[in-house]
């Protein structure tokens, strides 16, 4: 049911492209690889803009260790503990260039475009669903 | 009959103007519908020719750029990476929003990996042989491998957007995809307008047909009940026709009632005008028997006698000829005047009338000659001398008098009974009225005076009274006058 819903947003969100759907896109993969009750959430100036209005993530204003994932493109001015914390990229440019990025959702030439890192997941032992396995690279 | 063709004409008519409107408008909407898929077709085309010969420039610059091996030549060489990029930036416009050249690592490869892309934006623009999976991916791998230049629509919600794919080929093998998204806009201006219209005339043909099963529906029960009408009037029609043939019949057995009264008032006539003669016969038969029995019959005396029996017949054998050509049809137009009409009468009436003591008064001054039926205008004028003599005796005047009086176009008839009374002036021309009814008046007589002068004469007839009694005018036409 879960993997049925998944799939349904996640087609619905590339082809809708709307924040509203991007909002659900997250709310929906996030919680399918952090498997915790309530996940704590970091995230940059864009990423906050996107996830403003999610019920399913706790934002926290400050990245201390009980984050569980940052979310964004830009991490260059945080502490190095908190940089070590697994990161899900909104660019490609982060996701490629960033060590702790596991995966990423962006758009390129007006098409949704979502990757994961093979290596990066394994590393913070996180668990991608079979119906995101596809993505990995 | 030639209501009823009219009325099926008119039919017909409508019904062929009203299917000649709906094939027009049927046709209207079916060249309407060839003309909008030709300029779908024709404005689609033009953006895509205009894309595809855009494609082919950039894609001849880029191999003659990389002098074939695009993949390696772009990798090892990022000057040349640049200069095709600023190239493909000229292209890039509000109309033209990506341009890009992808490549697949492997001819298994799920993914394409991007070599060249025209966009400014940091954010859009994508890094050299970074992955990327178009939505459209089949598209892709099919011209990929086809070879051939293949476009198709991605739809968003405020515009419609193509993509055009050209395969990049050297030696006969696919070496990039050039992709071009452009947008359609104008096309889709167009076609909103075009389809604009089509909902238009739809609704048209729409409403058309409606309002032609409307009419056709109004116009059938019209029909139906012009039919329902033309049988009603058909009913109506023959019953009027039989009451009228009733009537006819009733007046045929009245005609023929006020004919046997005619006959009677004849015979009494005849009657008086007999009695003289006969008495006059009857006085020398009488001489001739007494002389005879005297012997005092000279041949003279009995000579005188015979001639005198001889001529009492003569006169008794004009009187019967007078009566039978009096009452004789005759249907002739002949050339008659007053005077005569009314000694025609007199002889017939005149000792009649003396023997009841009536004073007939002459004042005949007209001498017009009028073209009529004599017969029937000598009928009229007995009619209204009978009736003067009958209302004279029946009010037993004592100086009872008949005044004629004839001046140019007119004749009067006058008594002295009194007139007509006021609440009847009206309507004594009117058939079956009499006043009569007690001596077995038909009413008819007055009614068929008035039809003989208005209808037959083309004349009129009044009535009205002076300080003595009634004056019946007859006004004819005279030969002057026609």
């Amino acid at each position: 049911m879960k993997k049925i819903l998944f799939i349904y947003l996640f087609l619905h969100t590339l082809l809708n492209a709307d924040s509203n759907y991007e909002l659900k896109l997250y709310e929906t993969v996030i919680p399918s690889i952090i498997t915790k009750q309530l996940i704590k959430v970091y995230l940059d100036k864009d990423a906050k803009i996107l996830l403003k209005d999610s019920s399913k993530f706790k934002i926290l204003n400050n990245c201390d260790e009980s984050v569980d994932i940052l979310i964004g493109k830009n991490f260059d001015d945080l502490s190095n503990e908190c940089k070590n914390k697994p990161i899900f990229s909104t660019s490609y440019k982060s996701f490629k260039h960033t060590k702790n990025s596991f995966g990423a959702f962006y758009w390129r030439k007006g098409r949704p475009q979502i990757k994961f890192k093979g290596e990066t997941i394994d590393k913070f032992k996180l668990h991608l669903p079979n119906s995101l396995e596809r993505y990995r690279q | 009959m030639r209501n009823k063709i009219k009325n099926l004409k008119f039919i017909y008519v409508f019904y062929i103007v009203a299917i000649l409107v709906l094939i027009g408008i049927l046709s209207i909407y079916s060249i309407f519908g060839k003309t909008k898929g030709y300029i779908d077709d024709t404005t689609k085309n033009m953006y895509i020719n205009y894309v595809y010969d855009i494609s082919k420039n950039i894609s001849d610059q880029i191999v003659e750029s990389t002098s074939g091996d695009i993949y390696t030549t772009l990798r090892n060489d990022k000057k040349i990476v640049e200069e095709l990029e600023k190239s493909l930036q000229l292209f890039v416009s509000s109309k033209y929003r990506y341009i890009y050249v992808v490549d697949k690592s492997s001819e298994n490869a799920n993914e394409f990996r991007f070599l060249l892309d025209a966009s400014k934006d940091v954010d859009e623009k994508s890094e050299f042989e970074e992955l990327y999976e178009p939505l459209n991916i089949k598209k892709f791998n099919q011209a990929y491998e086809n070879k051939k230049e293949i476009y198709f629509t991605q739809e968003d919600a405020q515009d419609v957007w193509m993509t055009f794919i050209k395969p990049i080929v050297v030696d006969g093998k696919t070496q990039a995809l050039l992709i071009i998204d452009f947008s359609m806009q104008g096309h889709l201006l167009i076609n909103n307008s075009l389809l604009e219209l089509d909902r238009v005339l739809k609704i048209s043909i729409f409403l058309g047909l409606f309002i032609f099963f409307i009419i056709i529906f109004f116009a059938y029960i019209d029909n139906k009940r012009s039919k329902e009408l033309i049988g009603f009037n058909e009913k109506l029609e023959s019953n009027v026709k039989n009451e009228v043939e009733k009537n006819r019949q009733k007046d045929q057995q009245l005609i023929q009632q006020s004919r046997l009264a005619q006959m009677g008032e004849m015979i009494s006539m005849i009657a008086h005008q007999w009695r003289q003669p006969l008495a006059a016969i009857s006085s020398a038969s009488a001489a001739i028997k007494l002389k005879s029995m005297l012997n005092k019959l000279d041949k003279d005396k009995a000579m005188e006698l015979a001639t005198n029996i001889s001529n009492y017949s003569q006169h008794l054998s004009e009187t019967i000829d007078d009566f039978r050509d009096f009452f004789k049809v005759n249907k002739d137009k002949n050339d008659v005047t007053y005077n005569e009409l009314i000694e025609s009468v007199l002889g017939i009436i005149e000792v009649s009338m003396e023997n009841k003591n009536i004073i007939l008064i002459k004042n005949l001054e007209s001498k017009e000659i009028f073209h009529s039926y004599p017969n029937e205008l000598k009928q009229v004028i007995l009619n209204l001398m009978k009736n003067a003599e009958d209302i004279l005796l029946e009010k037993k005047i004592q100086n009872p008098i008949i005044t004629i009086h004839t001046q140019d176009n007119k004749l009067s008839i006058c008594d002295n009974a009194g007139g007509v009374p006021e609440d009847i002036m009206e309507k004594i021309f009117d058939p079956y009225f009499s006043t009569k009814l007690e001596k077995n008046g038909s009413g008819l007589g007055l009614y068929m005076s008035k039809t003989i002068i208005q209808e037959h004469c083309d004349g009129d007839i009044t009535v009205k009274n002076n300080e003595d009694g009634a004056i019946f005018t007859i006004a004819l036409n005279s030969q002057k006058e026609k």
